[in-house]
C-alpha cells in the first residue's frame, strides 16, 4: 500500500506514542500508512503518560482563571481537514450519472448499498450507517462540487488556498480570522485537537494545540511558580514564542480544572486517534469554556493506489470511509444536547480524478463533497449545482467546480458563528449564500 | 556603544537592558580565525515571505526578529551546525578558530568519533540489505529496521563528531523523505538500505548523485508508487513520483511547469521500478512498462525512441538536479535550515549561483553559507526544533550515552511524542524545516516535561544516571545561589542571561541571590530547579 498521507507532520501526525516501557523499542507500529490518520487516540495516551495527578492538581495560577460559562452557550464549529484530496465521489455517489459506472469501474459503489439515495445521489453505506438518522431528521447534508477557485494539483498548494481561505497573499488562516473576529477570549476558543496548529489556524489570534485534557500538564518542581517563572522568561511581546507560552500557560491553568472531573463519553468511541481527538472535542465542548472553533485532521486520503471494490465493506476505501463515519457518529451521539450549538463541516484540499487509474486508485482531482452535520444545518439533502461526468463538463479529467467552498465557510461563519460581514474571514470574496445553514 | 550599534538579534528588544546588553557583548569572545571574522550588519531588505507549507506559519516574520541571544560568532556556528553546543565543544572552536572546525567538518574523511563502530555492534541490521531485513508476510522485519534506523539517527546525532555531515544526512532526510513505514512494500526495510546508500552516501556529495541514486532506490520507487507506474499498452502511468519530483525534491513550483509536463515526466519514468520479491526488494528496469514517444517537460526534451528508457529517464533527473529553479529552490531551503526563518533573498541568490558553479556539489555551498555575512547576522533568527530541542538539551548537559540500554526505543518515543521521530512523517514534504511550525501549545509542553524527564532521571537506564549528571555539573559549587544561576547558564546556553530572566529564575528557586549555595544536596536541589528551566528559556528556543 503507497498511498501517502499528508495529513499535518506536527504532533499528531506521528505514529502512535509512549512505549517507553515496552524494551524492544519495536513494538506498535501503525501497520498500514493507509489507516494511518486513525492511530491518533494511541497518541493522546501518550500524553496522559506524561502527566502527574497531583502536580496537575496543585497547578492554579490565578491569572489564567476562567469563568464556565453557561452550558454550551457558545456555537461551535468543527472542521474536520480530510488530508490528502478526498474522493468526494465516493462519499456522496452520484450512482445516477450516466458516466459514473463507466469512469469508476471496479471503484463504483453500487445503488443497493447506498444509504438515502435518491435519482442522482445516494450516501456511501460507511456514513449513512452512523450518520443516516442524523441525515433523516435534516440535521445532516451535503455539498456536491465544492472546490478552490483554480485546480491546483499540488497537495501543498492547494492546502495553503484552502486553508488561508484567499487566493490573495495573506498571512493567517481563515478559522484564525474566524476566531479573532468572534472570540470567546476563553484560552480554549480556538483549539486544534489531536496534533500542532493547521494552516487554517494559524495567524495572529491566539490558538491552541492539544492531544489531550488528560495529562496536559506541567510538571516539575512547584507547578505554580514554575508556570509563573516561564511566563516571565517569556513576557515581552516582541519575542516570538510570547504568544505561544502564553496560550500554553492559560490552557494549562483551564485543563487544570477541567480535567479535574474524569471524562464520561455518553457513547463508546470507535478506536482510534481521530476518534480520540473528537472525543477531547466534545468533552472540551460540554466543559462550556468557550470553544468557538475545533479543528480535527484526518489522513490517509491520497488514494493513488488500490482503494478495493466500491461494494466491498473490506476494501481500504470503504474501511476509510466506514471509520470517519463512525467516529463522528460517535461523536454526534455523544454531544447529545450540545449538537444543538455545534456545527461540523468536513473539508478537503481536492477531490480526485473521475476516472480510476491503471493502479486501482485515483489520481489528485477538483471538485469534491462537503459533509455539514449539527446545528443550523439544512439537512437531508445534497446542495450545489450538479456539474456532471460527462467528459465536456470535467475539467483536466476532474468534476468541475460548482461551489466556492469560502462560500460554504462564510455562511458558516455568519449563521452560526456569528460575523457581521464574510469579507471579514475570507477578504475579496465575493460572498453568495447557498442556503445550507439556518442562522443561529 | 551606541544602541545603535547593537547586533541585529538583540535589536528592538526590550527585554534586554543596555547593561546587559554590554555584558553579553562583553561575553563575546572574537571570532578565531580571518575568514570568517565579519560581524555583519542587520540583514537588509527582507525578502517576500517564502511561500509556506501546510504545517509551516502563514507568514514569516518581516526582518529580523527580537531575540536574547548573544551575538557570539563560535556559539552561532556550532549551535546551527551542530545538534546543539556544548561548553567543551564552544571552548575547543574557540581555541582552535571557527574556519579551521568549519574545514574539518566539511572534510568527508573526518572521524566519527567512535559512534559507528559502536552501532555495528549494537544494531548489526544497519548494514543488511532490504531484501536480508525482509520477514514474508510478517511485518516484524520492517518493525526491527524502523527502529534500528531511528535509535541509530539519535545516536549519531547526539555522539558523532561528524555533526555537520549528519545535519546534513537530516536535512536529505527531510527534503527527500520516505518513511520507514511497515507497509506491504516493506518501506521500512528500504528505507534503511536508503539511508545508508543514498542520504548517508551522498550527504555532502553531489546532489546530482544524491537524485540519481534515490531515483533507482526501491524505498522512493515504492513509496510514490513508481514502481507500479506502467506506459505500455492502454495504461495510464502514475504521476506520484514525476510530480512530487519535480515540486518537491527538485524545481518547485515556482518553475511553472505545466499538468502536460508532469504527465510527460511520468511517461519517461515509467520502466524505473523493482523486484519486489521478498528476499529481493531491489531496483530494476523493466523495459516492456516503458512509454516509448518524444516528451518536453519543461526544457528539457527527449526522443524517447527506445524501450530502453532508463538512460534518459536518468538524463532527465540530471538535467532537474543541474536546473536553476532547483539551484533557488535547494539554496532558499538550505538557508531557511541554517541561516533564518525568513531566508534573506541576497544570500539565497549567491549560493543558489555557488550551487551550479559546483556541478551541484553541496560542500561548497553549506562553506558559503556559513562565511556569509547573512549568517553572521542571523543571532537568534532560528527558533529550535522539537528533536534540537531533546538533543540539545542531552548534549549540553553531557549526558554520557548507554548504547546497550533495555530501552533502546525509550528517545525515538520521546521525539515521537514531539512528533518528531526519525524517519516518521508520513507525507512526502518531510518534517517541516521551519522552527516556528513547532511552537504551538501541546510541542511546547511535551518539551518542557521532556527537560523536566531528564533531570529528574527518566532516562537513568537509557542514558547517565541524572543525578551523576547534575553531580558535576558546577562543581565545586558557586558560591552563591545568584552565581550558581550565571554559572549553569554560562554552561547551558553559553551565555549570561539578561537581568530580568536572571532574577526570575532566582525567584524560581525560593532562595536569595546572595544566600550560599550550601551542602551538595542544596546545591542538587537548586540545579533540579534552574536547568530545566534554563532548556525551556528562550534562551534554548532560540538559536
Amino acid at each position: 500500500m503507497q498511498q501517502i498521507d499528508t495529513s499535518r507532520p506536527a504532533t499528531g501526525a506521528a505514529p502512535p506514542a509512549d512505549d517507553d516501557h515496552v524494551r524492544c523499542g519495536c513494538d506498535d507500529t501503525v501497520a498500514d500508512p493507509w489507516r494511518y490518520g486513525f492511530t491518533r487516540r494511541k497518541l493522546l495516551q501518550g500524553g496522559a503518560a506524561l502527566a502527574v495527578a497531583p502536580l496537575a492538581r496543585q497547578l492554579v495560577t490565578t491569572r489564567m482563571a476562567f469563568a464556565q460559562e453557561p452550558a454550551a452557550a457558545t456555537n461551535t464549529v468543527v472542521v474536520v481537514f480530510l488530508r490528502g484530496g478526498a474522493d468526494g465521489l465516493s462519499f456522496v455517489v452520484p450512482h445516477g450519472d450516466p458516466d459514473y459506472a463507466g469512469l469508476r469501474g471496479n471503484l463504483a459503489v453500487p445503488r443497493s448499498r447506498l444509504g438515502h439515495a435518491d435519482e442522482l445521489f445516494g450516501l456511501h453505506p460507511g456514513l449513512a450507517g452512523p450518520l443516516g438518522k442524523y441525515w433523516q431528521s435534516g440535521r445532516f447534508g451535503a455539498i456536491q462540487g465544492v472546490a478552490i477557485e483554480q485546480p491546483d494539483y499540488s497537495h501543498e498548494q492547494a492546502t495553503r488556498t484552502y486553508e488561508r481561505g484567499a487566493t490573495a497573499d495573506i498571512g493567517s488562516g481563515w478559522a484564525n480570522r474566524f476566531s479573532a473576529a468572534g472570540g470567546t477570549a476563553s484560552p480554549f476558543e480556538a483549539v486544534a485537537f489531536g496534533g500542532g496548529l493547521p494552516g487554517s489556524l494559524q495567524g495572529p489570534g491566539s490558538a491552541l494545540a492539544l492531544r489531550s485534557l488528560d495529562g496536559f500538564a506541567l510538571r516539575g518542581p512547584d507547578p505554580a511558580a514554575l508556570a509563573t517563572t516561564l511566563g516571565r522568561l517569556y513576557d515581552e511581546p516582541g519575542h516570538p514564542a510570547h504568544q505561544p507560552v502564553t496560550a500554553t500557560l492559560g490552557a494549562l491553568a483551564t485543563a487544570e480544572q477541567v480535567a479535574a472531573t474524569p471524562y464520561e463519553p455518553a457513547v463508546t468511541y470507535p478506536e482510534g486517534g481521530f476518534a480520540g481527538a473528537l472525543r477531547e472535542v466534545a468533552r472540551v465542548k460540554k466543559a462550556g469554556i468557550g470553544l468557538q472553533v475545533a479543528c480535527v485532521d484526518v489522513g490517509g486520503w491520497d488514494t493513488h493506489t488500490r482503494m478495493g471494490d466500491g461494494g466491498d465493506a473490506n476494501g481500504d476505501m470503504y474501511r476509510h470511509i466506514a471509520d470517519l463515519g463512525a467516529a463522528l457518529g460517535a461523536f454526534c451521539d455523544d454531544l447529545g444536547d450540545a449538537l444543538s450549538t455545534t456545527t461540523i463541516v468536513t473539508c478537503s484540499e481536492f477531490g480526485r480524478r473521475a476516472r480510476r487509474n491503471d493502479s486501482g486508485g485515483t489520481d489528485h482531482g477538483y471538485g469534491n463533497a462537503m459533509l455539514a452535520i449539527g446545528a443550523g444545518v439544512v439537512g437531508g439533502r445534497v446542495h450545489g449545482r450538479w456539474p456532471g461526468l460527462a467528459d465536456e463538463a470535467l475539467v483536466g479529467g476532474n468534476l468541475a467546480k460548482a461551489v466556492d467552498y469560502r462560500d460554504v465557510l462564510a455562511e458558516l461563519c455568519i449563521k452560526r458563528g456569528g460575523v457581521g460581514s464574510a469579507q471579514t474571514v475570507f477578504p475579496g470574496h465575493q460572498y453568495a449564500e447557498l442556503g445550507v445553514f439556518t442562522r443561529a | 556603544m551606541e544602541l545603535d550599534q547593537q547586533p541585529p538579534g538583540l535589536q528592538g528588544h526590550p527585554g534586554v537592558s543596555r547593561r546587559g546588553l554590554l555584558r553579553m557583548l562583553g561575553a563575546a569572545p572574537l571570532w578565531g580565525s580571518g575568514a570568517l571574522a565579519v560581524m555583519a550588519p542587520p540583514v537588509q531588505d527582507p525578502p517576500a515571505p517564502d511561500p509556506p507549507v501546510p504545517g509551516e506559519p502563514a507568514e514569516p516574520a518581516a526582518g529580523p526578529v527580537p531575540t536574547v541571544r548573544a551575538a557570539d560568532p563560535v556559539v552561532h556556528l556550532l549551535s546551527r551546525a551542530t545538534f546543539g553546543a556544548t561548553a567543551a565543544l564552544v571552548a575547543d572552536v574557540r581555541e582552535r578558530g571557527a574556519a579551521t572546525w568549519l574545514a574539518e567538518q566539511l572534510d568527508p574523511g573526518l572521524d566519527d568519533g567512535g559512534i559507528e563502530a559502536v552501532l555495528a555492534e549494537t544494531h548489526p541490521q544497519l548494514a543488511r540489505r532490504a531484501g536480508e531485513l525482509v520477514t514474508p508476510g510478517e511485518p516484524t522485519g520492517d518493525q526491527a529496521a524502523r527502529a534500528a534506523l531511528g535509535q541509530a539517527a539519535v545516536l549519531r546525532q547526539l555522539y558523532s563528531r561528524r555533526q555537520l555531515f549528519e545535519r546534513m544526512v537530516e536535512f536529505w532526510t527531510d527534503h527527500l523523505n520516505v518513511p520507514a513505514l511497515p507497509t506491504g512494500n516493506h518501506l521500512a526495510a528500504r528505507k534503511l538500505e536508503e539511508d545508508r546508500e543514498v542520504v548517508r552516501a551522498h550527504a555532502l556529495g553531489r546532489f546530482a548523485d544524491l537524485l540519481a541514486a534515490q531515483a533507482t532506490s526501491p524505498a522512493m520507487l515504492g513509496y510514490l508508487s513508481q514502481e507500479e507506474s506502467r506506459g505500455d499498452g492502454d495504461q495510464v502511468p502514475n504521476e506520484n513520483y514525476a510530480r512530487e519530483l519535480m515540486e518537491i525534491h527538485t524545481l518547485g513550483v515556482e518553475a511553472g511547469y505545466t499538468e502536460d509536463d508532469v504527465k510527460n515526466a511520468a511517461r519517461l519514468l515509467t520502466g524505473l521500478t523493482t523486484d519486489n520479491a521478498p528476499a529481493a526488494q531491489t531496483y530494476r528496469y523493466r523495459p516492456e512498462w516503458h512509454a516509448v514517444g518524444p516528451v518536453t517537460v519543461l526544457d528539457f526534451t527527449s526522443a524517447n525512441d527506445s524501450p530502453d528508457g532508463e538512460t534518459e529517464a536518468l538524463r532527465f533527473v540530471d538535467h532537474l538536479a543541474h536546473h536553476p529553479s532547483t539551484a533557488q529552490r535547494l539554496a532558499r531551503r538550505l538557508v531557511q535550515r541554517f541561516v533564518a526563518e525568513d531566508p534573506p533573498a541576497t544570500l539565497v541568490d549567491r549560493l543558489a549561483q555557488v550551487y551550479l558553479d559546483g556541478d551541484t556539489q553541496i560542500a561548497p555551498v553549506l562553506q558559503a553559507l556559513f562565511e556569509s555575512e547573512e549568517f553572521a547576522g542571523s543571532v537568534g533568527q532560528k527558533v529550535t526544533r522539537p528533536n534540537e530541542d531533546l538533543l540539545g538539551a542531552i548534549r549540553a548537559l553531557g549526558f554520557a550515552p548507554q548504547p546497550r540500554t533495555e530501552r533502546p526505543g525509550a528517545l525515538t518515543n520521546a521525539l515521537r511524542r514531539l512528533g518528531m521521530e526519525p524517519f516518521q512523517h508520513p507525507s512526502p514534504y518531510g518534517y517541516p524545516i521551519a522552527g516556528t511550525a513547532w511552537v504551538d501549545s501541546g510541542n511546547l509542553y511535551t518539551r518542557w516535561n521532556l527537560h523536566q524527564a531528564l533531570a529528574a532521571g527518566d532516562y537513568d537506564d537509557v542514558l547517565e544516571p541524572a543525578a551523576d549528571v547534575l553531580g558535576r555539573l558546577l562543581d565545586p559549587a558557586p558560591a552563591t545561589v545568584g552565581d550558581l544561576v550565571d554559572a549553569a547558564a554560562l554552561h547551558l546556553v553559553h551565555q549570561p542571561l539578561a537581568p530580568a530572566h536572571r532574577e526570575a529564575l532566582i525567584a524560581y528557586t525560593a532562595r536569595g541571590a546572595d544566600d550560599p549555595v550550601g551542602d551538595d544536596a542544596a546545591r542538587a536541589g537548586l540545579l533540579r530547579r534552574v536547568v530545566p528551566t534554563l532548556l525551556r528559556s528562550p534562551y534554548s528556543l532560540q538559536r
